[in-house]
């Protein structure tokens, strides 16, 4: 499998990885503060991630440009998808759907 | 809880503090928070630059340049920079381990001297973080880091060390 460009790869998120890739899935429906994400994420995915988990992530993702904070006028910053992070989100989903497809077809029986 | 955001860089507290705070005063206290917090904490101090400005509507266009540069965990950590680590990494383990063998030779055997053996490898690799994450960091902050470290380190071996003798 072709390596993805670096700015995609959530792989070196290390144990980040899995919470980036769920923010960023939370994310592409709507802007959200932390406390939104962490809630979304435990609806969804059934997984409550610690504040300091979910902050190492969230600053991963900005600082490589993939989620970006909105001005707030409280002291809750939303954050939002950027264009780089839903090119990021679209690669690993495909990449997982690929990895799943295989992985059902190779379990099923013959 | 929020006292535990204490541990996190000045920098961090700055742009994720109030945040946090505010997530936190959600949440009841348990040891998994706390502990998830401290290993945030270590990991923010380990990787200062993945702090960026609250907003990219409040950042110059020379500032949001110098962002696309500073992005992602430590990226002024040059080939060379890894490579002085590496070499300091393994060469002074080899070299505090020969020291520390010519020592159990010259001097005998001894309990805490024994203890210490695991320093050989810890110190030299605290000092290669000089290189790599601790690198732009200042000689303050570097000293404190890898010399607090190092002590509680020795601290511990040497008690592990006392241990043994009351065993």
């Amino acid at each position: 499998m072709a390596r993805q460009d670096d700015t995609f790869n959530l792989e070196d998120f290390g144990r980040f990885s899995e919470p980036a890739l769920l923010i960023l899935v939370s994310l592409a429906e709507s802007p959200k503060h932390g406390y939104a994400i962490t809630e979304d994420i435990a609806v969804f995915a059934d997984v409550r991630f610690g504040p300091g988990s979910l902050y190492g992530a969230i600053a991963r993702l900005e600082a490589r440009g993939l989620i970006e904070a909105l001005a707030s006028e409280d002291r809750r910053n939303p954050y939002r998808l950027t264009a780089i992070g839903e090119k990021a989100l679209r690669a690993r989903l495909a990449s997982m759907q690929a990895v799943t497809r295989i992985g059902q077809k190779r379990l099923a029986p013959a | 809880m929020t006292w535990l955001l204490k541990l996190y860089p000045p920098r961090w507290r700055r742009r994720y503090g109030e945040e946090l705070a505010e997530l936190l005063a959600t949440q009841p206290f348990s040891i998994g928070v706390a502990v998830d917090l401290m290993a945030g904490a270590i990991d923010a101090w380990l990787h200062p630059r993945l702090v960026v400005p609250a907003t990219k509507g409040d950042m110059s266009m020379i500032a949001r340049m110098r962002q696309l540069t500073c992005a992602g965990p430590s990226p002024d950590v040059t080939a060379r920079d890894k490579a002085t680590s590496v070499t300091l990494m393994l060469g002074g383990t080899l070299l505090l381990t020969a020291l520390w063998l010519w020592s159990q030779w010259q001097f005998g055997k001894n309990t805490y001297v024994t203890a210490l053996s695991p320093m050989a490898y810890f110190f030299p690799t605290l000092l290669s973080l000089r290189y790599t994450s601790l690198k732009g960091r200042s000689a303050r902050t570097q000293t404190l880091f890898i010399g607090g470290l190092a002590s509680v380190l020795a601290v511990f071996f040497l008690f592990v060390g006392w241990l043994g003798t009351r065993i």
